[in-house]
Order: structure tokens, then sequence, then C-alpha cells
């Protein structure tokens, strides 16, 4: 029981005050699988054998949590957000999507990108890659997306981004934006300016960051 | 429905406008089949005439198409979205193949998943 994460034990407090609540009406028909899983885990000798090897006992998908909590009372949602975000960090990309890190060190609205992806979770070796001006980021915890737009062949492209996806290989910033004063830049959809004739620019650095790689 | 889509093949169709989705549904996307009647095409010189036979395009044409590129964002299945600056399509004969023998812009990997096979090998770029 010590052994179990504080979420854990947590959610099993919180199953356990849901069984106690139903152990007064004995007719109601208890989620059982969620019954072997605290009886399980609370060692309560509740009378659920014989329906035990009917359900798929759940397994706590990662048995320790990163790092204890410092708060008194922590909100379970920020932890296990924070937690994801950690194991999902496999590259210290989340540097750059923090708000209020200065604006060298993280993803701007502006600045130019390049983005490799994996096309399947078996084969890690087959990825696409894309480059284009970030022009709006979403911070949404582990949610976190931001939007690429590309001039390719004349017609305009964007695609958006889930920033801890385990398929996104690689996050580079190969050019800070200047001159741009606007969270979202959705106006250079209408007028572009100058922003996307760096593509022979562009391409070479990405060039660069793909010989760089191998 | 209504929507006028840009055609980026040869075929001769410059503006196309959807007037049926053949899918039993209120809207198409990229890699869904449509009828278009041509809203503007390229002249056809006597020369041309002469020398194709072939069914050129005129305007007014009621022809079949795929669109390829949509100005609405598009969910791919590993999360991410992708849009166009507008909408497009690729007319389409008799056996669902591609009318023209060139096509002129990028299209979207989602015909790649549909089995848009011609489609995809004449692109000069997928995306």
């Amino acid at each position: 029981m010590l052994g179990h994460s504080i979420i854990g034990s947590r959610l099993s407090l919180l199953g356990g005050s849901i069984l106690s609540r139903q152990s007064g009406i004995r007719t109601c028909s208890v989620p059982v699988v969620a019954a072997a899983f605290h009886r399980q885990s609370l060692h309560t000798s509740r009378n659920v054998a014989s329906s035990q090897q009917h359900f798929i006992v759940p397994q706590p998908q990662f048995d320790q949590p990163l790092t204890k909590p410092e708060e008194k009372r922590p909100n379970v949602m920020k932890v296990i957000e924070r937690e994801a975000i950690m194991r999902a960090d496999v590259d210290g990309r989340s540097k750059l999507f923090v708000r209020r890190a200065a604006p060298k060190s993280r993803l701007c609205a502006g600045d130019v990108v390049f983005v490799e992806t994996q096309n399947n979770m078996s084969d890690s070796a087959s990825v696409t890659s894309f480059t284009g001006v970030c022009i709006a980021i979403y911070r949404r915890g582990i949610d976190t997306s931001f939007i690429l737009r590309n001039v390719i062949q004349k017609t305009g492209v964007e695609m958006r981004f889930m920033a801890y996806s385990p398929l996104v290989k690689r996050i580079e910033v190969l050019q800070k934006g200047e001159g741009f004063r606007r969270a979202k830049l959705f106006y250079l959809r209408e007028n572009p300016g100058k922003t996307f004739q760096l593509k022979a620019l562009k391409k070479m650095a990405q060039s660069a960051a793909t010989a760089k790689k191998h | 429905m209504k929507s006028r889509l840009n055609v980026i093949d040869n075929s001769g169709a410059i503006v196309a406008e959807c007037i049926k989705v053949l899918k039993n549904a209120k809207w198409a996307s990229v890699g869904d089949e449509i009828v278009v009647s041509v809203k503007k095409a390229r002249p056809i010189s006597d020369k041309t005439l002469a020398s194709q036979s072939a069914a050129k395009i005129r305007k007014g044409d009621v022809r079949r198409a795929v669109i390829v590129r949509t100005k609405k964002e598009i969910r791919r299945p590993d999360g991410r979205y992708v849009r166009f600056d507008d909408n497009a399509c690729v007319l389409l004969n008799n056996q669902q193949q591609p009318l023209g023998s060139r096509i002129l812009g990028l299209v979207s990997a989602e015909l790649r998943f549909k089995n848009w096979v011609k489609v995809v090998s004449l692109a000069p770029r997928v995306v």
C-alpha cells in the first residue's frame, strides 16, 4: 500500500467512499471491475471473488509518480497533467512551450519551425518533415499544439501539430521571427507580405538541419 | 454544394462548381467524389480541336471530380490538422481515372488513404 502512488491512493480512497456509500444498498449493481480493483488495492474482505475471473483487473499504467507533489493539497488533475507532460517530454521540448520564459528560449509566433513526424508507431524510420512559420500556439497543457504555415507550390498549407505527441520526433526553431507583435498571426493568411518569401533560406536551413542529424 | 473549386489538372477546366456530393452526405471533403459543372474553361483553339478529337472540356460541361484540397481543416489519424488555402478538385472520366494527364499542384495525403492512386502518382507533391 505504501508503494502506491499518491494518485492511486487518492483514487482508491475515492473508490472506497463509493463502496461504502453503496454498501448500504445491497441490491444496487456495484461496478464490479472497480470493485475488484479496489478490493485488490485496499485488501478489503468484500465477497466478489466469484466474479473475479470474468473481469480484467486494471493495472496501474505507471508504478510510481515521477515526483511527489509539493503542494499540501494537490489538485489531482494538475498533478496528472504535469506528470503526463514530464513523461511526454522526451527531448526537452516542454521548454519551448513555457509561457513566461524569455522569447529566446521559447517558441514564439513568427518563428520558423521545423517539425519531423513519424508516419506510424511501428516504423520509426519513416518520417515526414514540415517547415513553416508558426502562426499560433495553443497552450493547453498536454494538449498543447501549434500551427505552422507555409506556401508550397503557390498554395498556402497550414499544419496543426500536437506538441507532446509521441509521433512528433523533433521540433526545431530554425529562425526567430522579427517584428511580430501579436500572439496569433492569422492576418498572414490575407496579407503575408514577405513572410513566406524566405523559402529558399528555409529550405537551406532544413537541409542543414537534416544534414546535422545524419 | 454550390461551392466553387479550382480545377488543378490540364483537362482544360479552370473553375468548377460542385452540384452534387456522391455519398449521401451534406458535405464532401478530400477524397470524396462529387459532380461538378464547369464554370470557366480554357478556350479551345481550332488547332487543338483538329489534333485532339477527344472530348475537350467546355464551359457548362457536367463531370465527376474528386476533391484534392479543402480550405476546411482535415483531421489526420495522428491528431494533426491540415488546411489549405483553397478548394481544389481533379476531373474524372467514367472509369474514375483523372481526365487530364497532369496535375499542377499539391494534393492532400488523404487521397492515398482513400485509394486514389492515380491522382496521387500524378501529383507533383503530396502533403
